[in-house]
């Protein structure tokens, strides 16, 4: 598979497991005296001077997956197979005022073909009395939405495998500076700067390659070599966000400037192509309450892009964004988590007044509800859950039953991703895409 | 404080005392029982073991912070092992007058995300405990209508077995009968009914003096329907230890560090 927006930023895989075996190696220094300290250090927490908590840590996860793809007309026999061994180390220091944490990622597929995306996550944590400031590769979730919700700006996602369900996961770690200004055990003031921008990596070709840029390379066009080079000033973000709580409720509000991490395609046949990432403002608010036993959480968000009149073919409109989703117990530990979210273009006016203009012929909302059911039984040893993801407007669906076992401290796990709807649709098109996996898992 | 609240509030369960005692009714000496132990603040290190019903064990290591400030209680819980829940933290707030604040944070997610309590009849995150369980030694004396059934030795001591029965016809148990020492006013055992009879049976061992508090270091639940138990031992316990305030914050929950 050839993946969009290899980035040089990422450095030779050699250089970051240096790093990180030379992080693991250095003992810490002492921590500022709370707690029991890592589980390593209970021999010491048991004495009643005990206090410092601090040291190095190695962790990680090794996986083994075998997925079978299902494609109609293939015969049983013809079905495609794929093995895969993952692992995934972590490396975490902590010392006099600081953390620091390193993420690898492992497999045949990454060290093969894109070992740049080695390096998962590396970041330092300075702890500045009651604020901190982090610099580093970072992975930071923005917003009270459970999945994916307008907020949630920092990190661009990575869509080329859609087997890869969970927010965390999906996001690409970006450079950035992160400061957290404490305003009150409850409130925070959080200011992000990214020097560049990455937009969502997109498959180029494979089964998550999506029809649009699959009929460009049909056509002989080399998608990637139009994508823009996004280093530099001017493709700077940074965003403000403040939080707090008032009685039962969370909320916060938050300014972010940067890129749409979607690019505006403008293809004029046969062959004049060009990609761009608009820049944008965003407004947001969120909030997060309980109220008769739910776990309410709703996101809003203004987008304003430059092209506020709706009439330039080749800029994003500006738009509003909205998620509003609750999760509550039902009855013998059954979970029910639903989410809505969506898009509403606004100067609609301009739109399609010219035949190449890149929002032709689509809706002018978006909307999609998420609903995942689960329950874990014998003592959280087993669970099984149900995630159901439906496109309005394309009438389109993503199904994902998932039956997990503990064995011990491993887990099997046999789950199913079933695509269907229309054919054209966001998620309808991956149809013949649809996945079984079965999957060995120990976290260490 | 409730259902999220203290694993040490279950091995306080068992460690009351009444000093010197007359001639009480059940209710007092439940009440007692509950009230014994004072202090400002409980810190915790524990290593729970949860036995399959056939046998397997998985176990978990959980450290606990608890303050008793005077706007109301607070309870920050830290999952330390295994690894797939490691980093796991809940902080609880008690308001007076309102609903408890519940927060999570799941490094799965990586943010701090407010929840509502659990059912009472729920698992205490896969363990034999329902969150009703944990927060036990918190229910109100009022809750439950109280009687001497009988006076009894258990493992040599002097005991009054005092049933307890649910005011509120939905709480999970049936009854709870209590086997409280005297003088001492230890909880020693405790048998859990519900509708079927029999559920679980607790029990309190390792009676260890602590800063001048007698507390069990070792509890064990066994669920006798299912034919599983948990059994929690405490490694390190600390009363009245200075806890700095940035631990019951949603701040501690995302850096795990105080600040």
């Amino acid at each position: 598979m050839r993946h969009l927006l290899p980035r040089a930023r990422r450095g030779p895989a050699f250089r970051a497991a240096a790093l990180a075996l030379a992080l693991a190696a250095v003992p810490a220094a002492a921590q500022e005296g709370f707690g029991f300290g890592e589980p390593e250090a209970e021999a010491a927490a048991a004495l009643p001077s005990a206090g410092p908590a601090s040291g190095a840590s190695v962790g990680g996860e090794l996986s083994f997956s075998i997925d079978a793809f299902y494609r109609a007309e293939d015969e049983v026999a013809d079905l495609p197979f794929e093995g895969l061994a993952e692992g995934v180390l972590e490396f975490k220091a902590s010392g006099t005022k600081v953390e620091a944490f390193i993420k690898l990622k492992l497999s045949e597929n990454i060290l093969g073909e894109s070992p740049e995306d080695m390096l998962d996550e590396a970041y330092l944590r300075l702890y500045l009395g009651p604020h901190s400031l982090e610099g580093g590769l970072l992975k930071l979730v923005w917003g009270k939405a459970d999945s994916q919700g307008p907020l949630d700006v920092l990190n661009p996602f990575d869509l080329r495998d859609l087997r890869i369900t969970e927010t965390l996961e999906r996001k690409i770690a970006e450079p950035m500076l992160h400061a957290t200004f404490a305003l009150g055990d409850f409130t925070k003031l959080e200011l992000a700067f990214l020097p560049g921008f990455e937009g969502h990596r997109i498959a180029a070709e494979g089964p998550w390659a999506p029809a649009q840029v699959e009929a460009l390379e049909l056509l002989g066009i080399d998608f990637e070599g139009y994508l823009p080079d996004t280093e530099g000033l001017e493709y700077a973000q940074a965003g403000l966000r403040f939080t707090t709580s008032s009685g039962p409720v969370d909320w916060g509000l938050q300014y972010f400037y940067g890129r749409l991490p979607t690019p505006a395609v403008v293809f004029i046949p046969p062959v004049s192509l060009s990609l761009s990432y608009d820049p944008y403002h965003q407004l947001g608010l969120d909030a997060a309450a309980v109220f008769a036993g739910f776990n309410l959480r709703a996101e809003a968000a203004a987008n304003l892009t430059e092209d506020l009149e709706g009439d330039d073919p080749e800029v994003y409109n500006p738009s509003l964004l909205w998620s509003l989703g609750f999760d509550r117990d039902l009855f013998g530990g059954i979970n029910l988590n639903l989410q809505g979210s969506g898009s509403f273009r606004l100067a609609e006016e301009g739109v399609g007044e010219v035949a190449y203009d890149i929002e032709a012929d689509t809706e002018r909302t978006r909307t999609r509800v998420t609903a995942i059911l689960s329950q874990k039984l014998r003592n959280e040893t087993i669970e099984w859950e149900l995630r159901a993801l439906y496109g309005i407007e394309d009438a389109d669906f993503y199904l994902l039953p998932r039956l997990a076992f503990d064995v011990g401290d491993a887990e099997i796990e046999i789950g199913a991703g079933i695509f269907g709807g229309d054919e054209e649709g966001e998620l309808g098109q991956f149809a013949e895409s649809s996945w079984a996996r079965l999957l060995l898992s120990y976290e260490f | 404080m409730k259902r999220l609240a203290l694993l040490a509030a279950v091995l306080a369960a068992g460690a009351a005392s009444l000093g010197a005692q007359g001639a009480l009714g059940a209710e007092e000496i439940v009440r007692a029982s509950r009230d014994r132990i004072q202090a400002d603040t409980v810190s915790s290190r524990s290593r729970m073991m949860i036995v399959a019903k056939d046998g397997s064990a998985t176990e978990r290591l959980v450290d606990q912070y608890s303050l008793d400030a005077k706007e109301g209680k607070r309870t920050v819980i830290v999952f330390q092992k295994p690894a797939s829940v490691a980093g796991t933290r809940f902080l609880t707030v008690s308001n007076p007058g309102r609903d408890d604040d519940r927060w999570i944070f799941l490094p799965s997610l990586a943010k701090v995300r407010r929840i509502a309590g659990s059912e009472g009849s729920g698992s205490f995150v896969g363990t034999d405990f329902s969150y009703d369980d944990i927060s036990s030694s918190d229910r109100e004396v009022e809750e439950d209508t109280h009687a001497i059934l009988r006076e009894e030795k258990l493992e040599g001591k002097d005991c009054w077995v005092i049933e307890s029965r649910p005011k509120d016809p939905s709480f999970q148990y049936t009854r709870m009968v209590h086997w409280i020492e005297k003088g001492s006013c230890i909880a020693l055992k405790a048998e859990l009914y519900d509708k079927k009879g029999l559920l679980k049976l607790l029990e309190f061992s390792q009676f260890k003096e602590v800063q001048g508090r007698i507390t069990p270091m070792a509890t064990k639940l066994s669920n006798l329907q299912a034919n599983t138990s948990t059994s929690i031992a405490v490694e390190i316990l600390k009363y009245d230890e200075k806890i700095p305030a940035g631990v019951f914050t949603p701040r501690y929950l995302e850096t795990g560090r105080p600040q």
